[in-house]
């Protein structure tokens, strides 16, 4: 875990201790109560191999068609809707939170011109329609789509150490699913050029399902009985490796000419010649294809790593049963 | 009385010229780590590679409509017209002639061309080039290679009441490869071919295949005992695979010889013919030079020795604009010179015609001491 991951967790305790008049751990007469609580905040991670991945494509775009303005900027985290349901007795609550992480990246009008291999001069769209080269040419827009979604167990420990306010510590345990999908529609210009075309296929972990742990803070003012607004903080652990090709619809000539026809169920793969480690390259196939090739280049599995800090504020309803 | 500052001129103009001079034979190497030692075994090596240039752009294939039977039909035609256009048989009557004047001791060919038209021949560029070197009386031994060899069937068009004639359908044969001249100095002790694994899919109407992308070698001795590696190769079109298959051959080159030496040979030098599609210092050529491949042309020259340019061999107004053809060294001590040839328009019956849209990129290598 990351030391910056320790700053929230470590204050919540400073907070807790300067104002803890009593500790309370349980009591049967606590009341119970039921709670629903909607979340809106930001889940970040540095996800260093997808980020790679992009960076890597953008490479090829430029290495491939020159110059041109498919640009990456990479990305560090997204903003996530958490959904839970939770029981508390006393200062526990114990609950089950579905968190969603959606993020939509699009890149429109990325021109490729393989008619002059050591372009070094930037071109674009318009350029490409204007003067249609004899073929080989074409333009991109390419949109990504991810979806995951953790699903954890909670556990928490928040005393209500003023009236109306609770502070504590909590620990989940859950699972990671969901993917990633990728849409790549082309069209080629120039005398003879093929039909516009259009590929999609889903990106999915593999395994589909992963583990998530999360440590967080949280303080809870509750003004009324019923309705508490609660902030949270807290470092998340979770990994989805393996990516893979799932469910093409269509087909994409530039797609497979870039990445050698890849199949359903071929997997995301930096590759580098193994007399030229710098050299890395995104390659899509299979671990037999992989290995088949061992002798040539050196392959690295992409994964995602999600490790990070998350925060978010929340709207806790509750409804008393006791 | 000495007055330094009348030469300032010619210095500056000598700077400034973009005609290269040559570099006389040194006894250390511009790296510095060679060198040729007076009174010890040197053997000289006159080697070359040449682009013959099949006269169209087989790429143009990537992207083509293929659902269009008169996209196909147009594309095919085009393909034999600019063949025809390139006058195939002319040029490598200029090829040879360039060949027997320089007379190298091994050249290394790309795009050595086989093209038939309904089982007519409208190109065989090894055979018309035995055939002339033989009449020039400078006959070589070649090692063939073809490669990307498909025979292409291409249905005729419909005519306005939906009937076609079987008569006007296509089929297209075609193989462009490599091959390697070797002069008679030489016994050939073993050759081969090498495949590149990273290669660009391609559809040929239907048929699904991969551009066939190779390395060819020879073993070479000659009379005195010396041997010689050599290579010949022509790297991918896109620059992604270009450095994918300069390191892929870095590997399997430095790994052919490992064990070829641990079969008994003993190679005194090594030597790369290609054309590698990437200009000096881009990632390809730095993975080679990393490799201890060293590029005779920049070794011997100042100057750009630019090899290739854009245009039709009939364009006596092109220019050379990249150079993307070696002639690579490792183990020679010296290059003693190296030039360009076919770099110029000849005149033929046709007119005015360069031999290849590629200049043949030539050297004198003086082996010293081994690799």
């Amino acid at each position: 875990m990351r030391r910056i991951a320790h700053a929230p967790l470590a204050l919540a305790l400073v907070g807790m201790a300067w104002g803890a008049p009593t500790t309370l751990l349980w009591s049967a007469d606590d009341p119970t109560a039921v709670s629903v609580s909607v979340a809106e905040g930001y889940s970040h991670y540095d996800a260093t191999e997808l980020n790679e991945v992009l960076q890597l494509l953008e490479n090829l775009t430029r290495e491939t068609a020159g110059l041109n303005p498919y640009a990456v900027s990479g990305f560090s985290g997204h903003p996530a809707t958490q959904l839970t349901l939770s029981v508390r007795k006393g200062p526990w609550r114990i609950g089950v939170e579905t968190e969603f992480w959606t993020q939509t990246f699009a890149q429109s009008d990325v021109p490729f011109d393989l008619s002059d291999n050591q372009r070094t001069d930037r071109i674009t769209c318009q350029d490409l329609y204007a003067n249609p080269p004899a073929s080989l040419a074409g333009c991109i827009q390419a949109r990504e789509e991810f979806f995951f979604l953790p699903v954890t167990a909670q556990v928490s420990w928040m005393p209500e150490w003023r009236p109306g306010l609770r502070a504590g510590l909590g620990y989940a345990l859950g699972i990671l699913g969901g993917s990633a999908s990728l849409e790549l529609s082309t069209t080629y210009v120039g005398e003879g050029a093929a039909p516009a075309d259009k590929i999609r296929f889903d990106i999915e972990p593999d395994p589909l399902v992963n583990p998530v742990q999360k440590w967080f803070a949280a303080l809870e003012w509750t003004p009324w009985t019923w309705l508490g607004l609660e902030s949270r903080a807290g470092w998340r652990r979770s990994r989805a490796g393996g990516f893979t090709m799932r469910n093409p619809t269509g087909t994409s000539r530039v797609f497979e000419a870039a990445f050698n026809d890849p199949q359903a169920g071929d997997q995301m793969w930096v590759r580098w010649p193994a007399t030229a480690p710098s050299n890395r390259a995104l390659w899509i196939g299979s671990r037999q294809d992989a290995q088949s090739n061992a002798s040539r280049y050196g392959h690295q599995l992409v994964q995602g790593v999600f490790d990070g800090w998350f925060a978010t504020l929340a709207l806790n309803f509750h409804w008393s049963l006791s | 009385m000495k007055r330094p500052g009348l030469l300032l001129p010619f210095v500056l103009l000598a700077a400034c010229s973009d005609s290269p001079d040559i570099l006389p034979p040194s006894v250390v190497d511009r790296s510095g780590y060679l060198e040729c030692l007076p009174g010890a075994r040197s053997d000289l090596v006159t080697a070359a590679s040449w682009n013959m240039s099949i006269g169209f752009e087989v790429k143009d294939l990537l992207f083509l409509n293929l659902d269009s039977l008169r996209v196909i039909r147009s594309r095919a035609e085009k393909i034999f017209a600019d063949a025809a256009r390139s006058l195939p048989r002319q040029r490598v009557r200029l090829m040879a002639q360039e060949i027997a004047a320089a007379r190298p001791d091994v050249v290394g060919l790309q795009e050595t061309m086989h093209l038939e038209r309904n089982g007519v021949l409208v190109a065989d560029f090894l055979d018309s080039l035995e055939s002339d070197l033989a009449s020039l009386g400078v006959p070589y031994r070649m090692l063939r290679r073809p490669l990307n060899g498909a025979t292409l069937r291409i249905a005729p068009l419909p005519d306005s009441n939906g009937v076609s004639n079987p008569a006007d359908s296509i089929v297209m044969t075609f193989s462009e490869g490599q091959a390697l001249l070797v002069s008679s100095r030489w016994t050939v002790v073993e050759e081969g071919l090498i495949p590149f694994r990273n290669v660009i899919p391609v559809d040929l109407l239907g048929i699904k295949t991969v551009t066939d992308r190779s390395a060819q070698w020879a073993w070479l001795r000659d009379g005195s005992g010396f041997q010689l590696e050599v290579w010949n190769t022509h790297l991918e079109v896109l620059n992604a695979q270009i450095v994918a298959q300069a390191g892929e051959f870095k590997g399997f080159a430095d790994s052919l010889r490992a064990a070829k030496i641990r079969q008994g040979f003993t190679p005194s030098g090594r030597l790369f013919l290609g054309d590698i599609n990437s200009e000096p210092d881009r990632a390809a050529d730095t993975i080679l030079s990393n490799a201890g491949w060293r590029d005779a042309w920049s070794t011997a020259r100042w100057g750009t020795g630019n090899t290739w340019g854009g245009g039709g061999p009939r364009d006596t107004t092109r220019k050379l604009t990249q150079r993307i053809d070696r002639v690579l060294v490792q183990g020679a001590c010296a290059i003693d010179s190296a030039w360009l040839q076919g770099d110029r328009p000849q005149p033929t019956d046709s007119g005015w015609l360069f031999p290849s849209d590629h200049a043949m990129v030539a050297a004198r290598i003086r082996y010293g001491i081994r690799p």
